[in-house]
Formats: structure tokens, C-alpha cells, sequence
């Protein structure tokens, strides 16, 4: 049974693992190209990336 | 100004995995200047002790300028997106919410509201996602709020799995929400 104190804690630093959440991503190369695949001189995506048809 | 392009044809979504966490990533639109390109970003990520959080995010891409912004509060993007365009959004964020969940298929994850005292439209949104998860075979249970800020589980299996992680936990009042917002 998860404990009301680790509950209150999760929902009190949720904004903080969110925020570090990005920095993680934000530092992660393919995140980073597929993000930037579009732009002019965006760059290639490679890895382990899979791309879906979404209609 | 935001372009939005949700709903304008079909798009191609972005599946990563990463050591760190799974993201599933849409792109919803552009700025009218061309400068920034937007994304809908859900993922999973590790908690310590392995757990998974879910969370979603809006991404703005500044390609001039080679970074990026993940709006993370729904308070700033209610500047950036407005009218029947959050709709739409709302829309891309369910249906990446989906994909993540058919990729990654987690026993188990939980999530949490980032802003606190939230008002009830702006709530709407995470009891879609419950909604979504329920779909997908899992069961969404919460526990008491604390200074505004809530939390969910999804847990993927049976009813005794969810009862022994949150004893607090009311399913009912939920699911009974969900239901009373769908038929409004």
C-alpha cells in the first residue's frame, strides 16, 4: 500500500519532475531530430524512432 | 500566431525509447512566421524505484534558433492556443495518449496534475485520459487531493492490484465523473 506520505510527496514535486523531465528529453539527440526533422536544416532522424501513419 | 494542423489529414507520430522513458510525439502546428513548429508530446517516464509516470506536454520548436519550450501548465497554453483550436489539441493529446499506451503497455503507472486548484473544464482533460486508459483495459484509481494537486494510478489486472496500491482510493467518484461530463 502506497503511504499517504508518498503520496502528498509525489503530488508536491510533480511540477519539479516535470520540469526535469524535459531537460532529459531536451538533452536527448534523436528527441531532439525528430523534433527538428522539419526545420531547414533540420537533422536526420536515426535510432530506434518507429513512424506511424495517424489519422 | 498559432496555425493549428490538427485534423487537417493524416500525420506521422514519432514513437521514442529511451533508457529513461518512452514519448510519443504529434506535431499540432506552426506559428504564422514560420519560426516555431508545435508538438504534442506524451510519454512515460521512470520514477525512482522504476515506476512509470505519465504526463503530456506541448512542445514549441524554435527552428531558427535550434531549441526548444515544453509548456508543461495548461495556464500558459491557454495564451498560445485558444478557441476550437484547444479542442483539436485536447483531440491529438488522446490520440497520442493511445499510441503511447499500445506501445509501451506498462503494468502499471500513475500520474499527477501539474498545476493546483484547478477549475472543473480544466480537469476535463485528465478524466479524458482516464477515460483513455480505461479503454485500454486498465483501472484509474485516485486518492485525496493535497493543496489542489491530484494523482491517479492506471493499473493494468485486477481490482485487488489497484485496492492494495491506494487504500484511499474511490474509482466510483471517477468513473461516475467521466460518465456525467460525456452526457452534459
Amino acid at each position: 500500500m502506497l503511504s499517504r506520505d508518498k503520496q502528498i510527496e509525489l503530488m508536491e514535486k510533480a511540477e519539479t519532475r516535470l520540469a526535469s523531465y524535459a531537460e532529459q528529453w531536451k538533452r536527448d539527440p534523436q528527441f531532439h531530430a525528430a523534433l527538428h526533422r522539419n526545420d531547414a536544416d533540420g537533422d536526420d532522424k536515426e535510432g530506434d524512432s518507429q513512424v506511424a501513419a495517424f489519422g | 500566431m498559432f496555425i493549428c494542423t490538427v485534423g487537417s489529414g493524416d500525420v506521422h507520430v514519432d514513437y521514442i525509447k529511451r533508457e529513461f522513458g518512452y514519448a510519443v510525439l504529434v506535431p499540432i502546428g506552426y506559428s504564422e512566421d514560420g519560426q516555431y513548429n508545435y508538438f504534442v508530446q506524451t510519454a512515460f517516464s521512470e520514477l525512482p524505484g522504476g515506476e512509470l509516470e505519465y504526463y503530456f506536454n506541448v512542445i514549441e520548436v524554435d527552428g531558427v534558433n535550434n531549441n526548444e519550450y515544453f509548456y508543461t501548465s495548461g495556464w500558459d497554453t491557454r495564451i498560445l492556443i485558444q478557441g476550437d483550436d484547444r479542442l483539436k489539441v485536447l483531440s491529438a493529446i488522446c490520440a497520442a495518449t493511445r499510441h503511447l499506451i499500445m506501445a509501451v503497455k506498462p503494468q502499471q503507472c500513475m500520474r499527477c496534475t501539474n498545476d493546483a486548484h484547478q477549475p472543473d473544464k480544466a480537469l476535463e482533460k485528465h478524466y479524458l485520459i482516464s477515460k483513455i486508459f480505461e479503454e485500454a483495459g486498465y483501472e484509474v484509481v485516485t486518492a485525496d487531493p493535497f493543496h489542489g494537486r491530484r494523482i491517479w494510478w492506471m493499473i493494468r489486472g485486477t481490482t485487488e492490484s489497484a485496492d492494495s496500491l491506494c487504500s484511499e482510493a474511490d474509482p466510483a467518484t471517477e468513473a461516475t465523473d467521466v460518465e456525467q461530463r460525456q452526457a452534459d
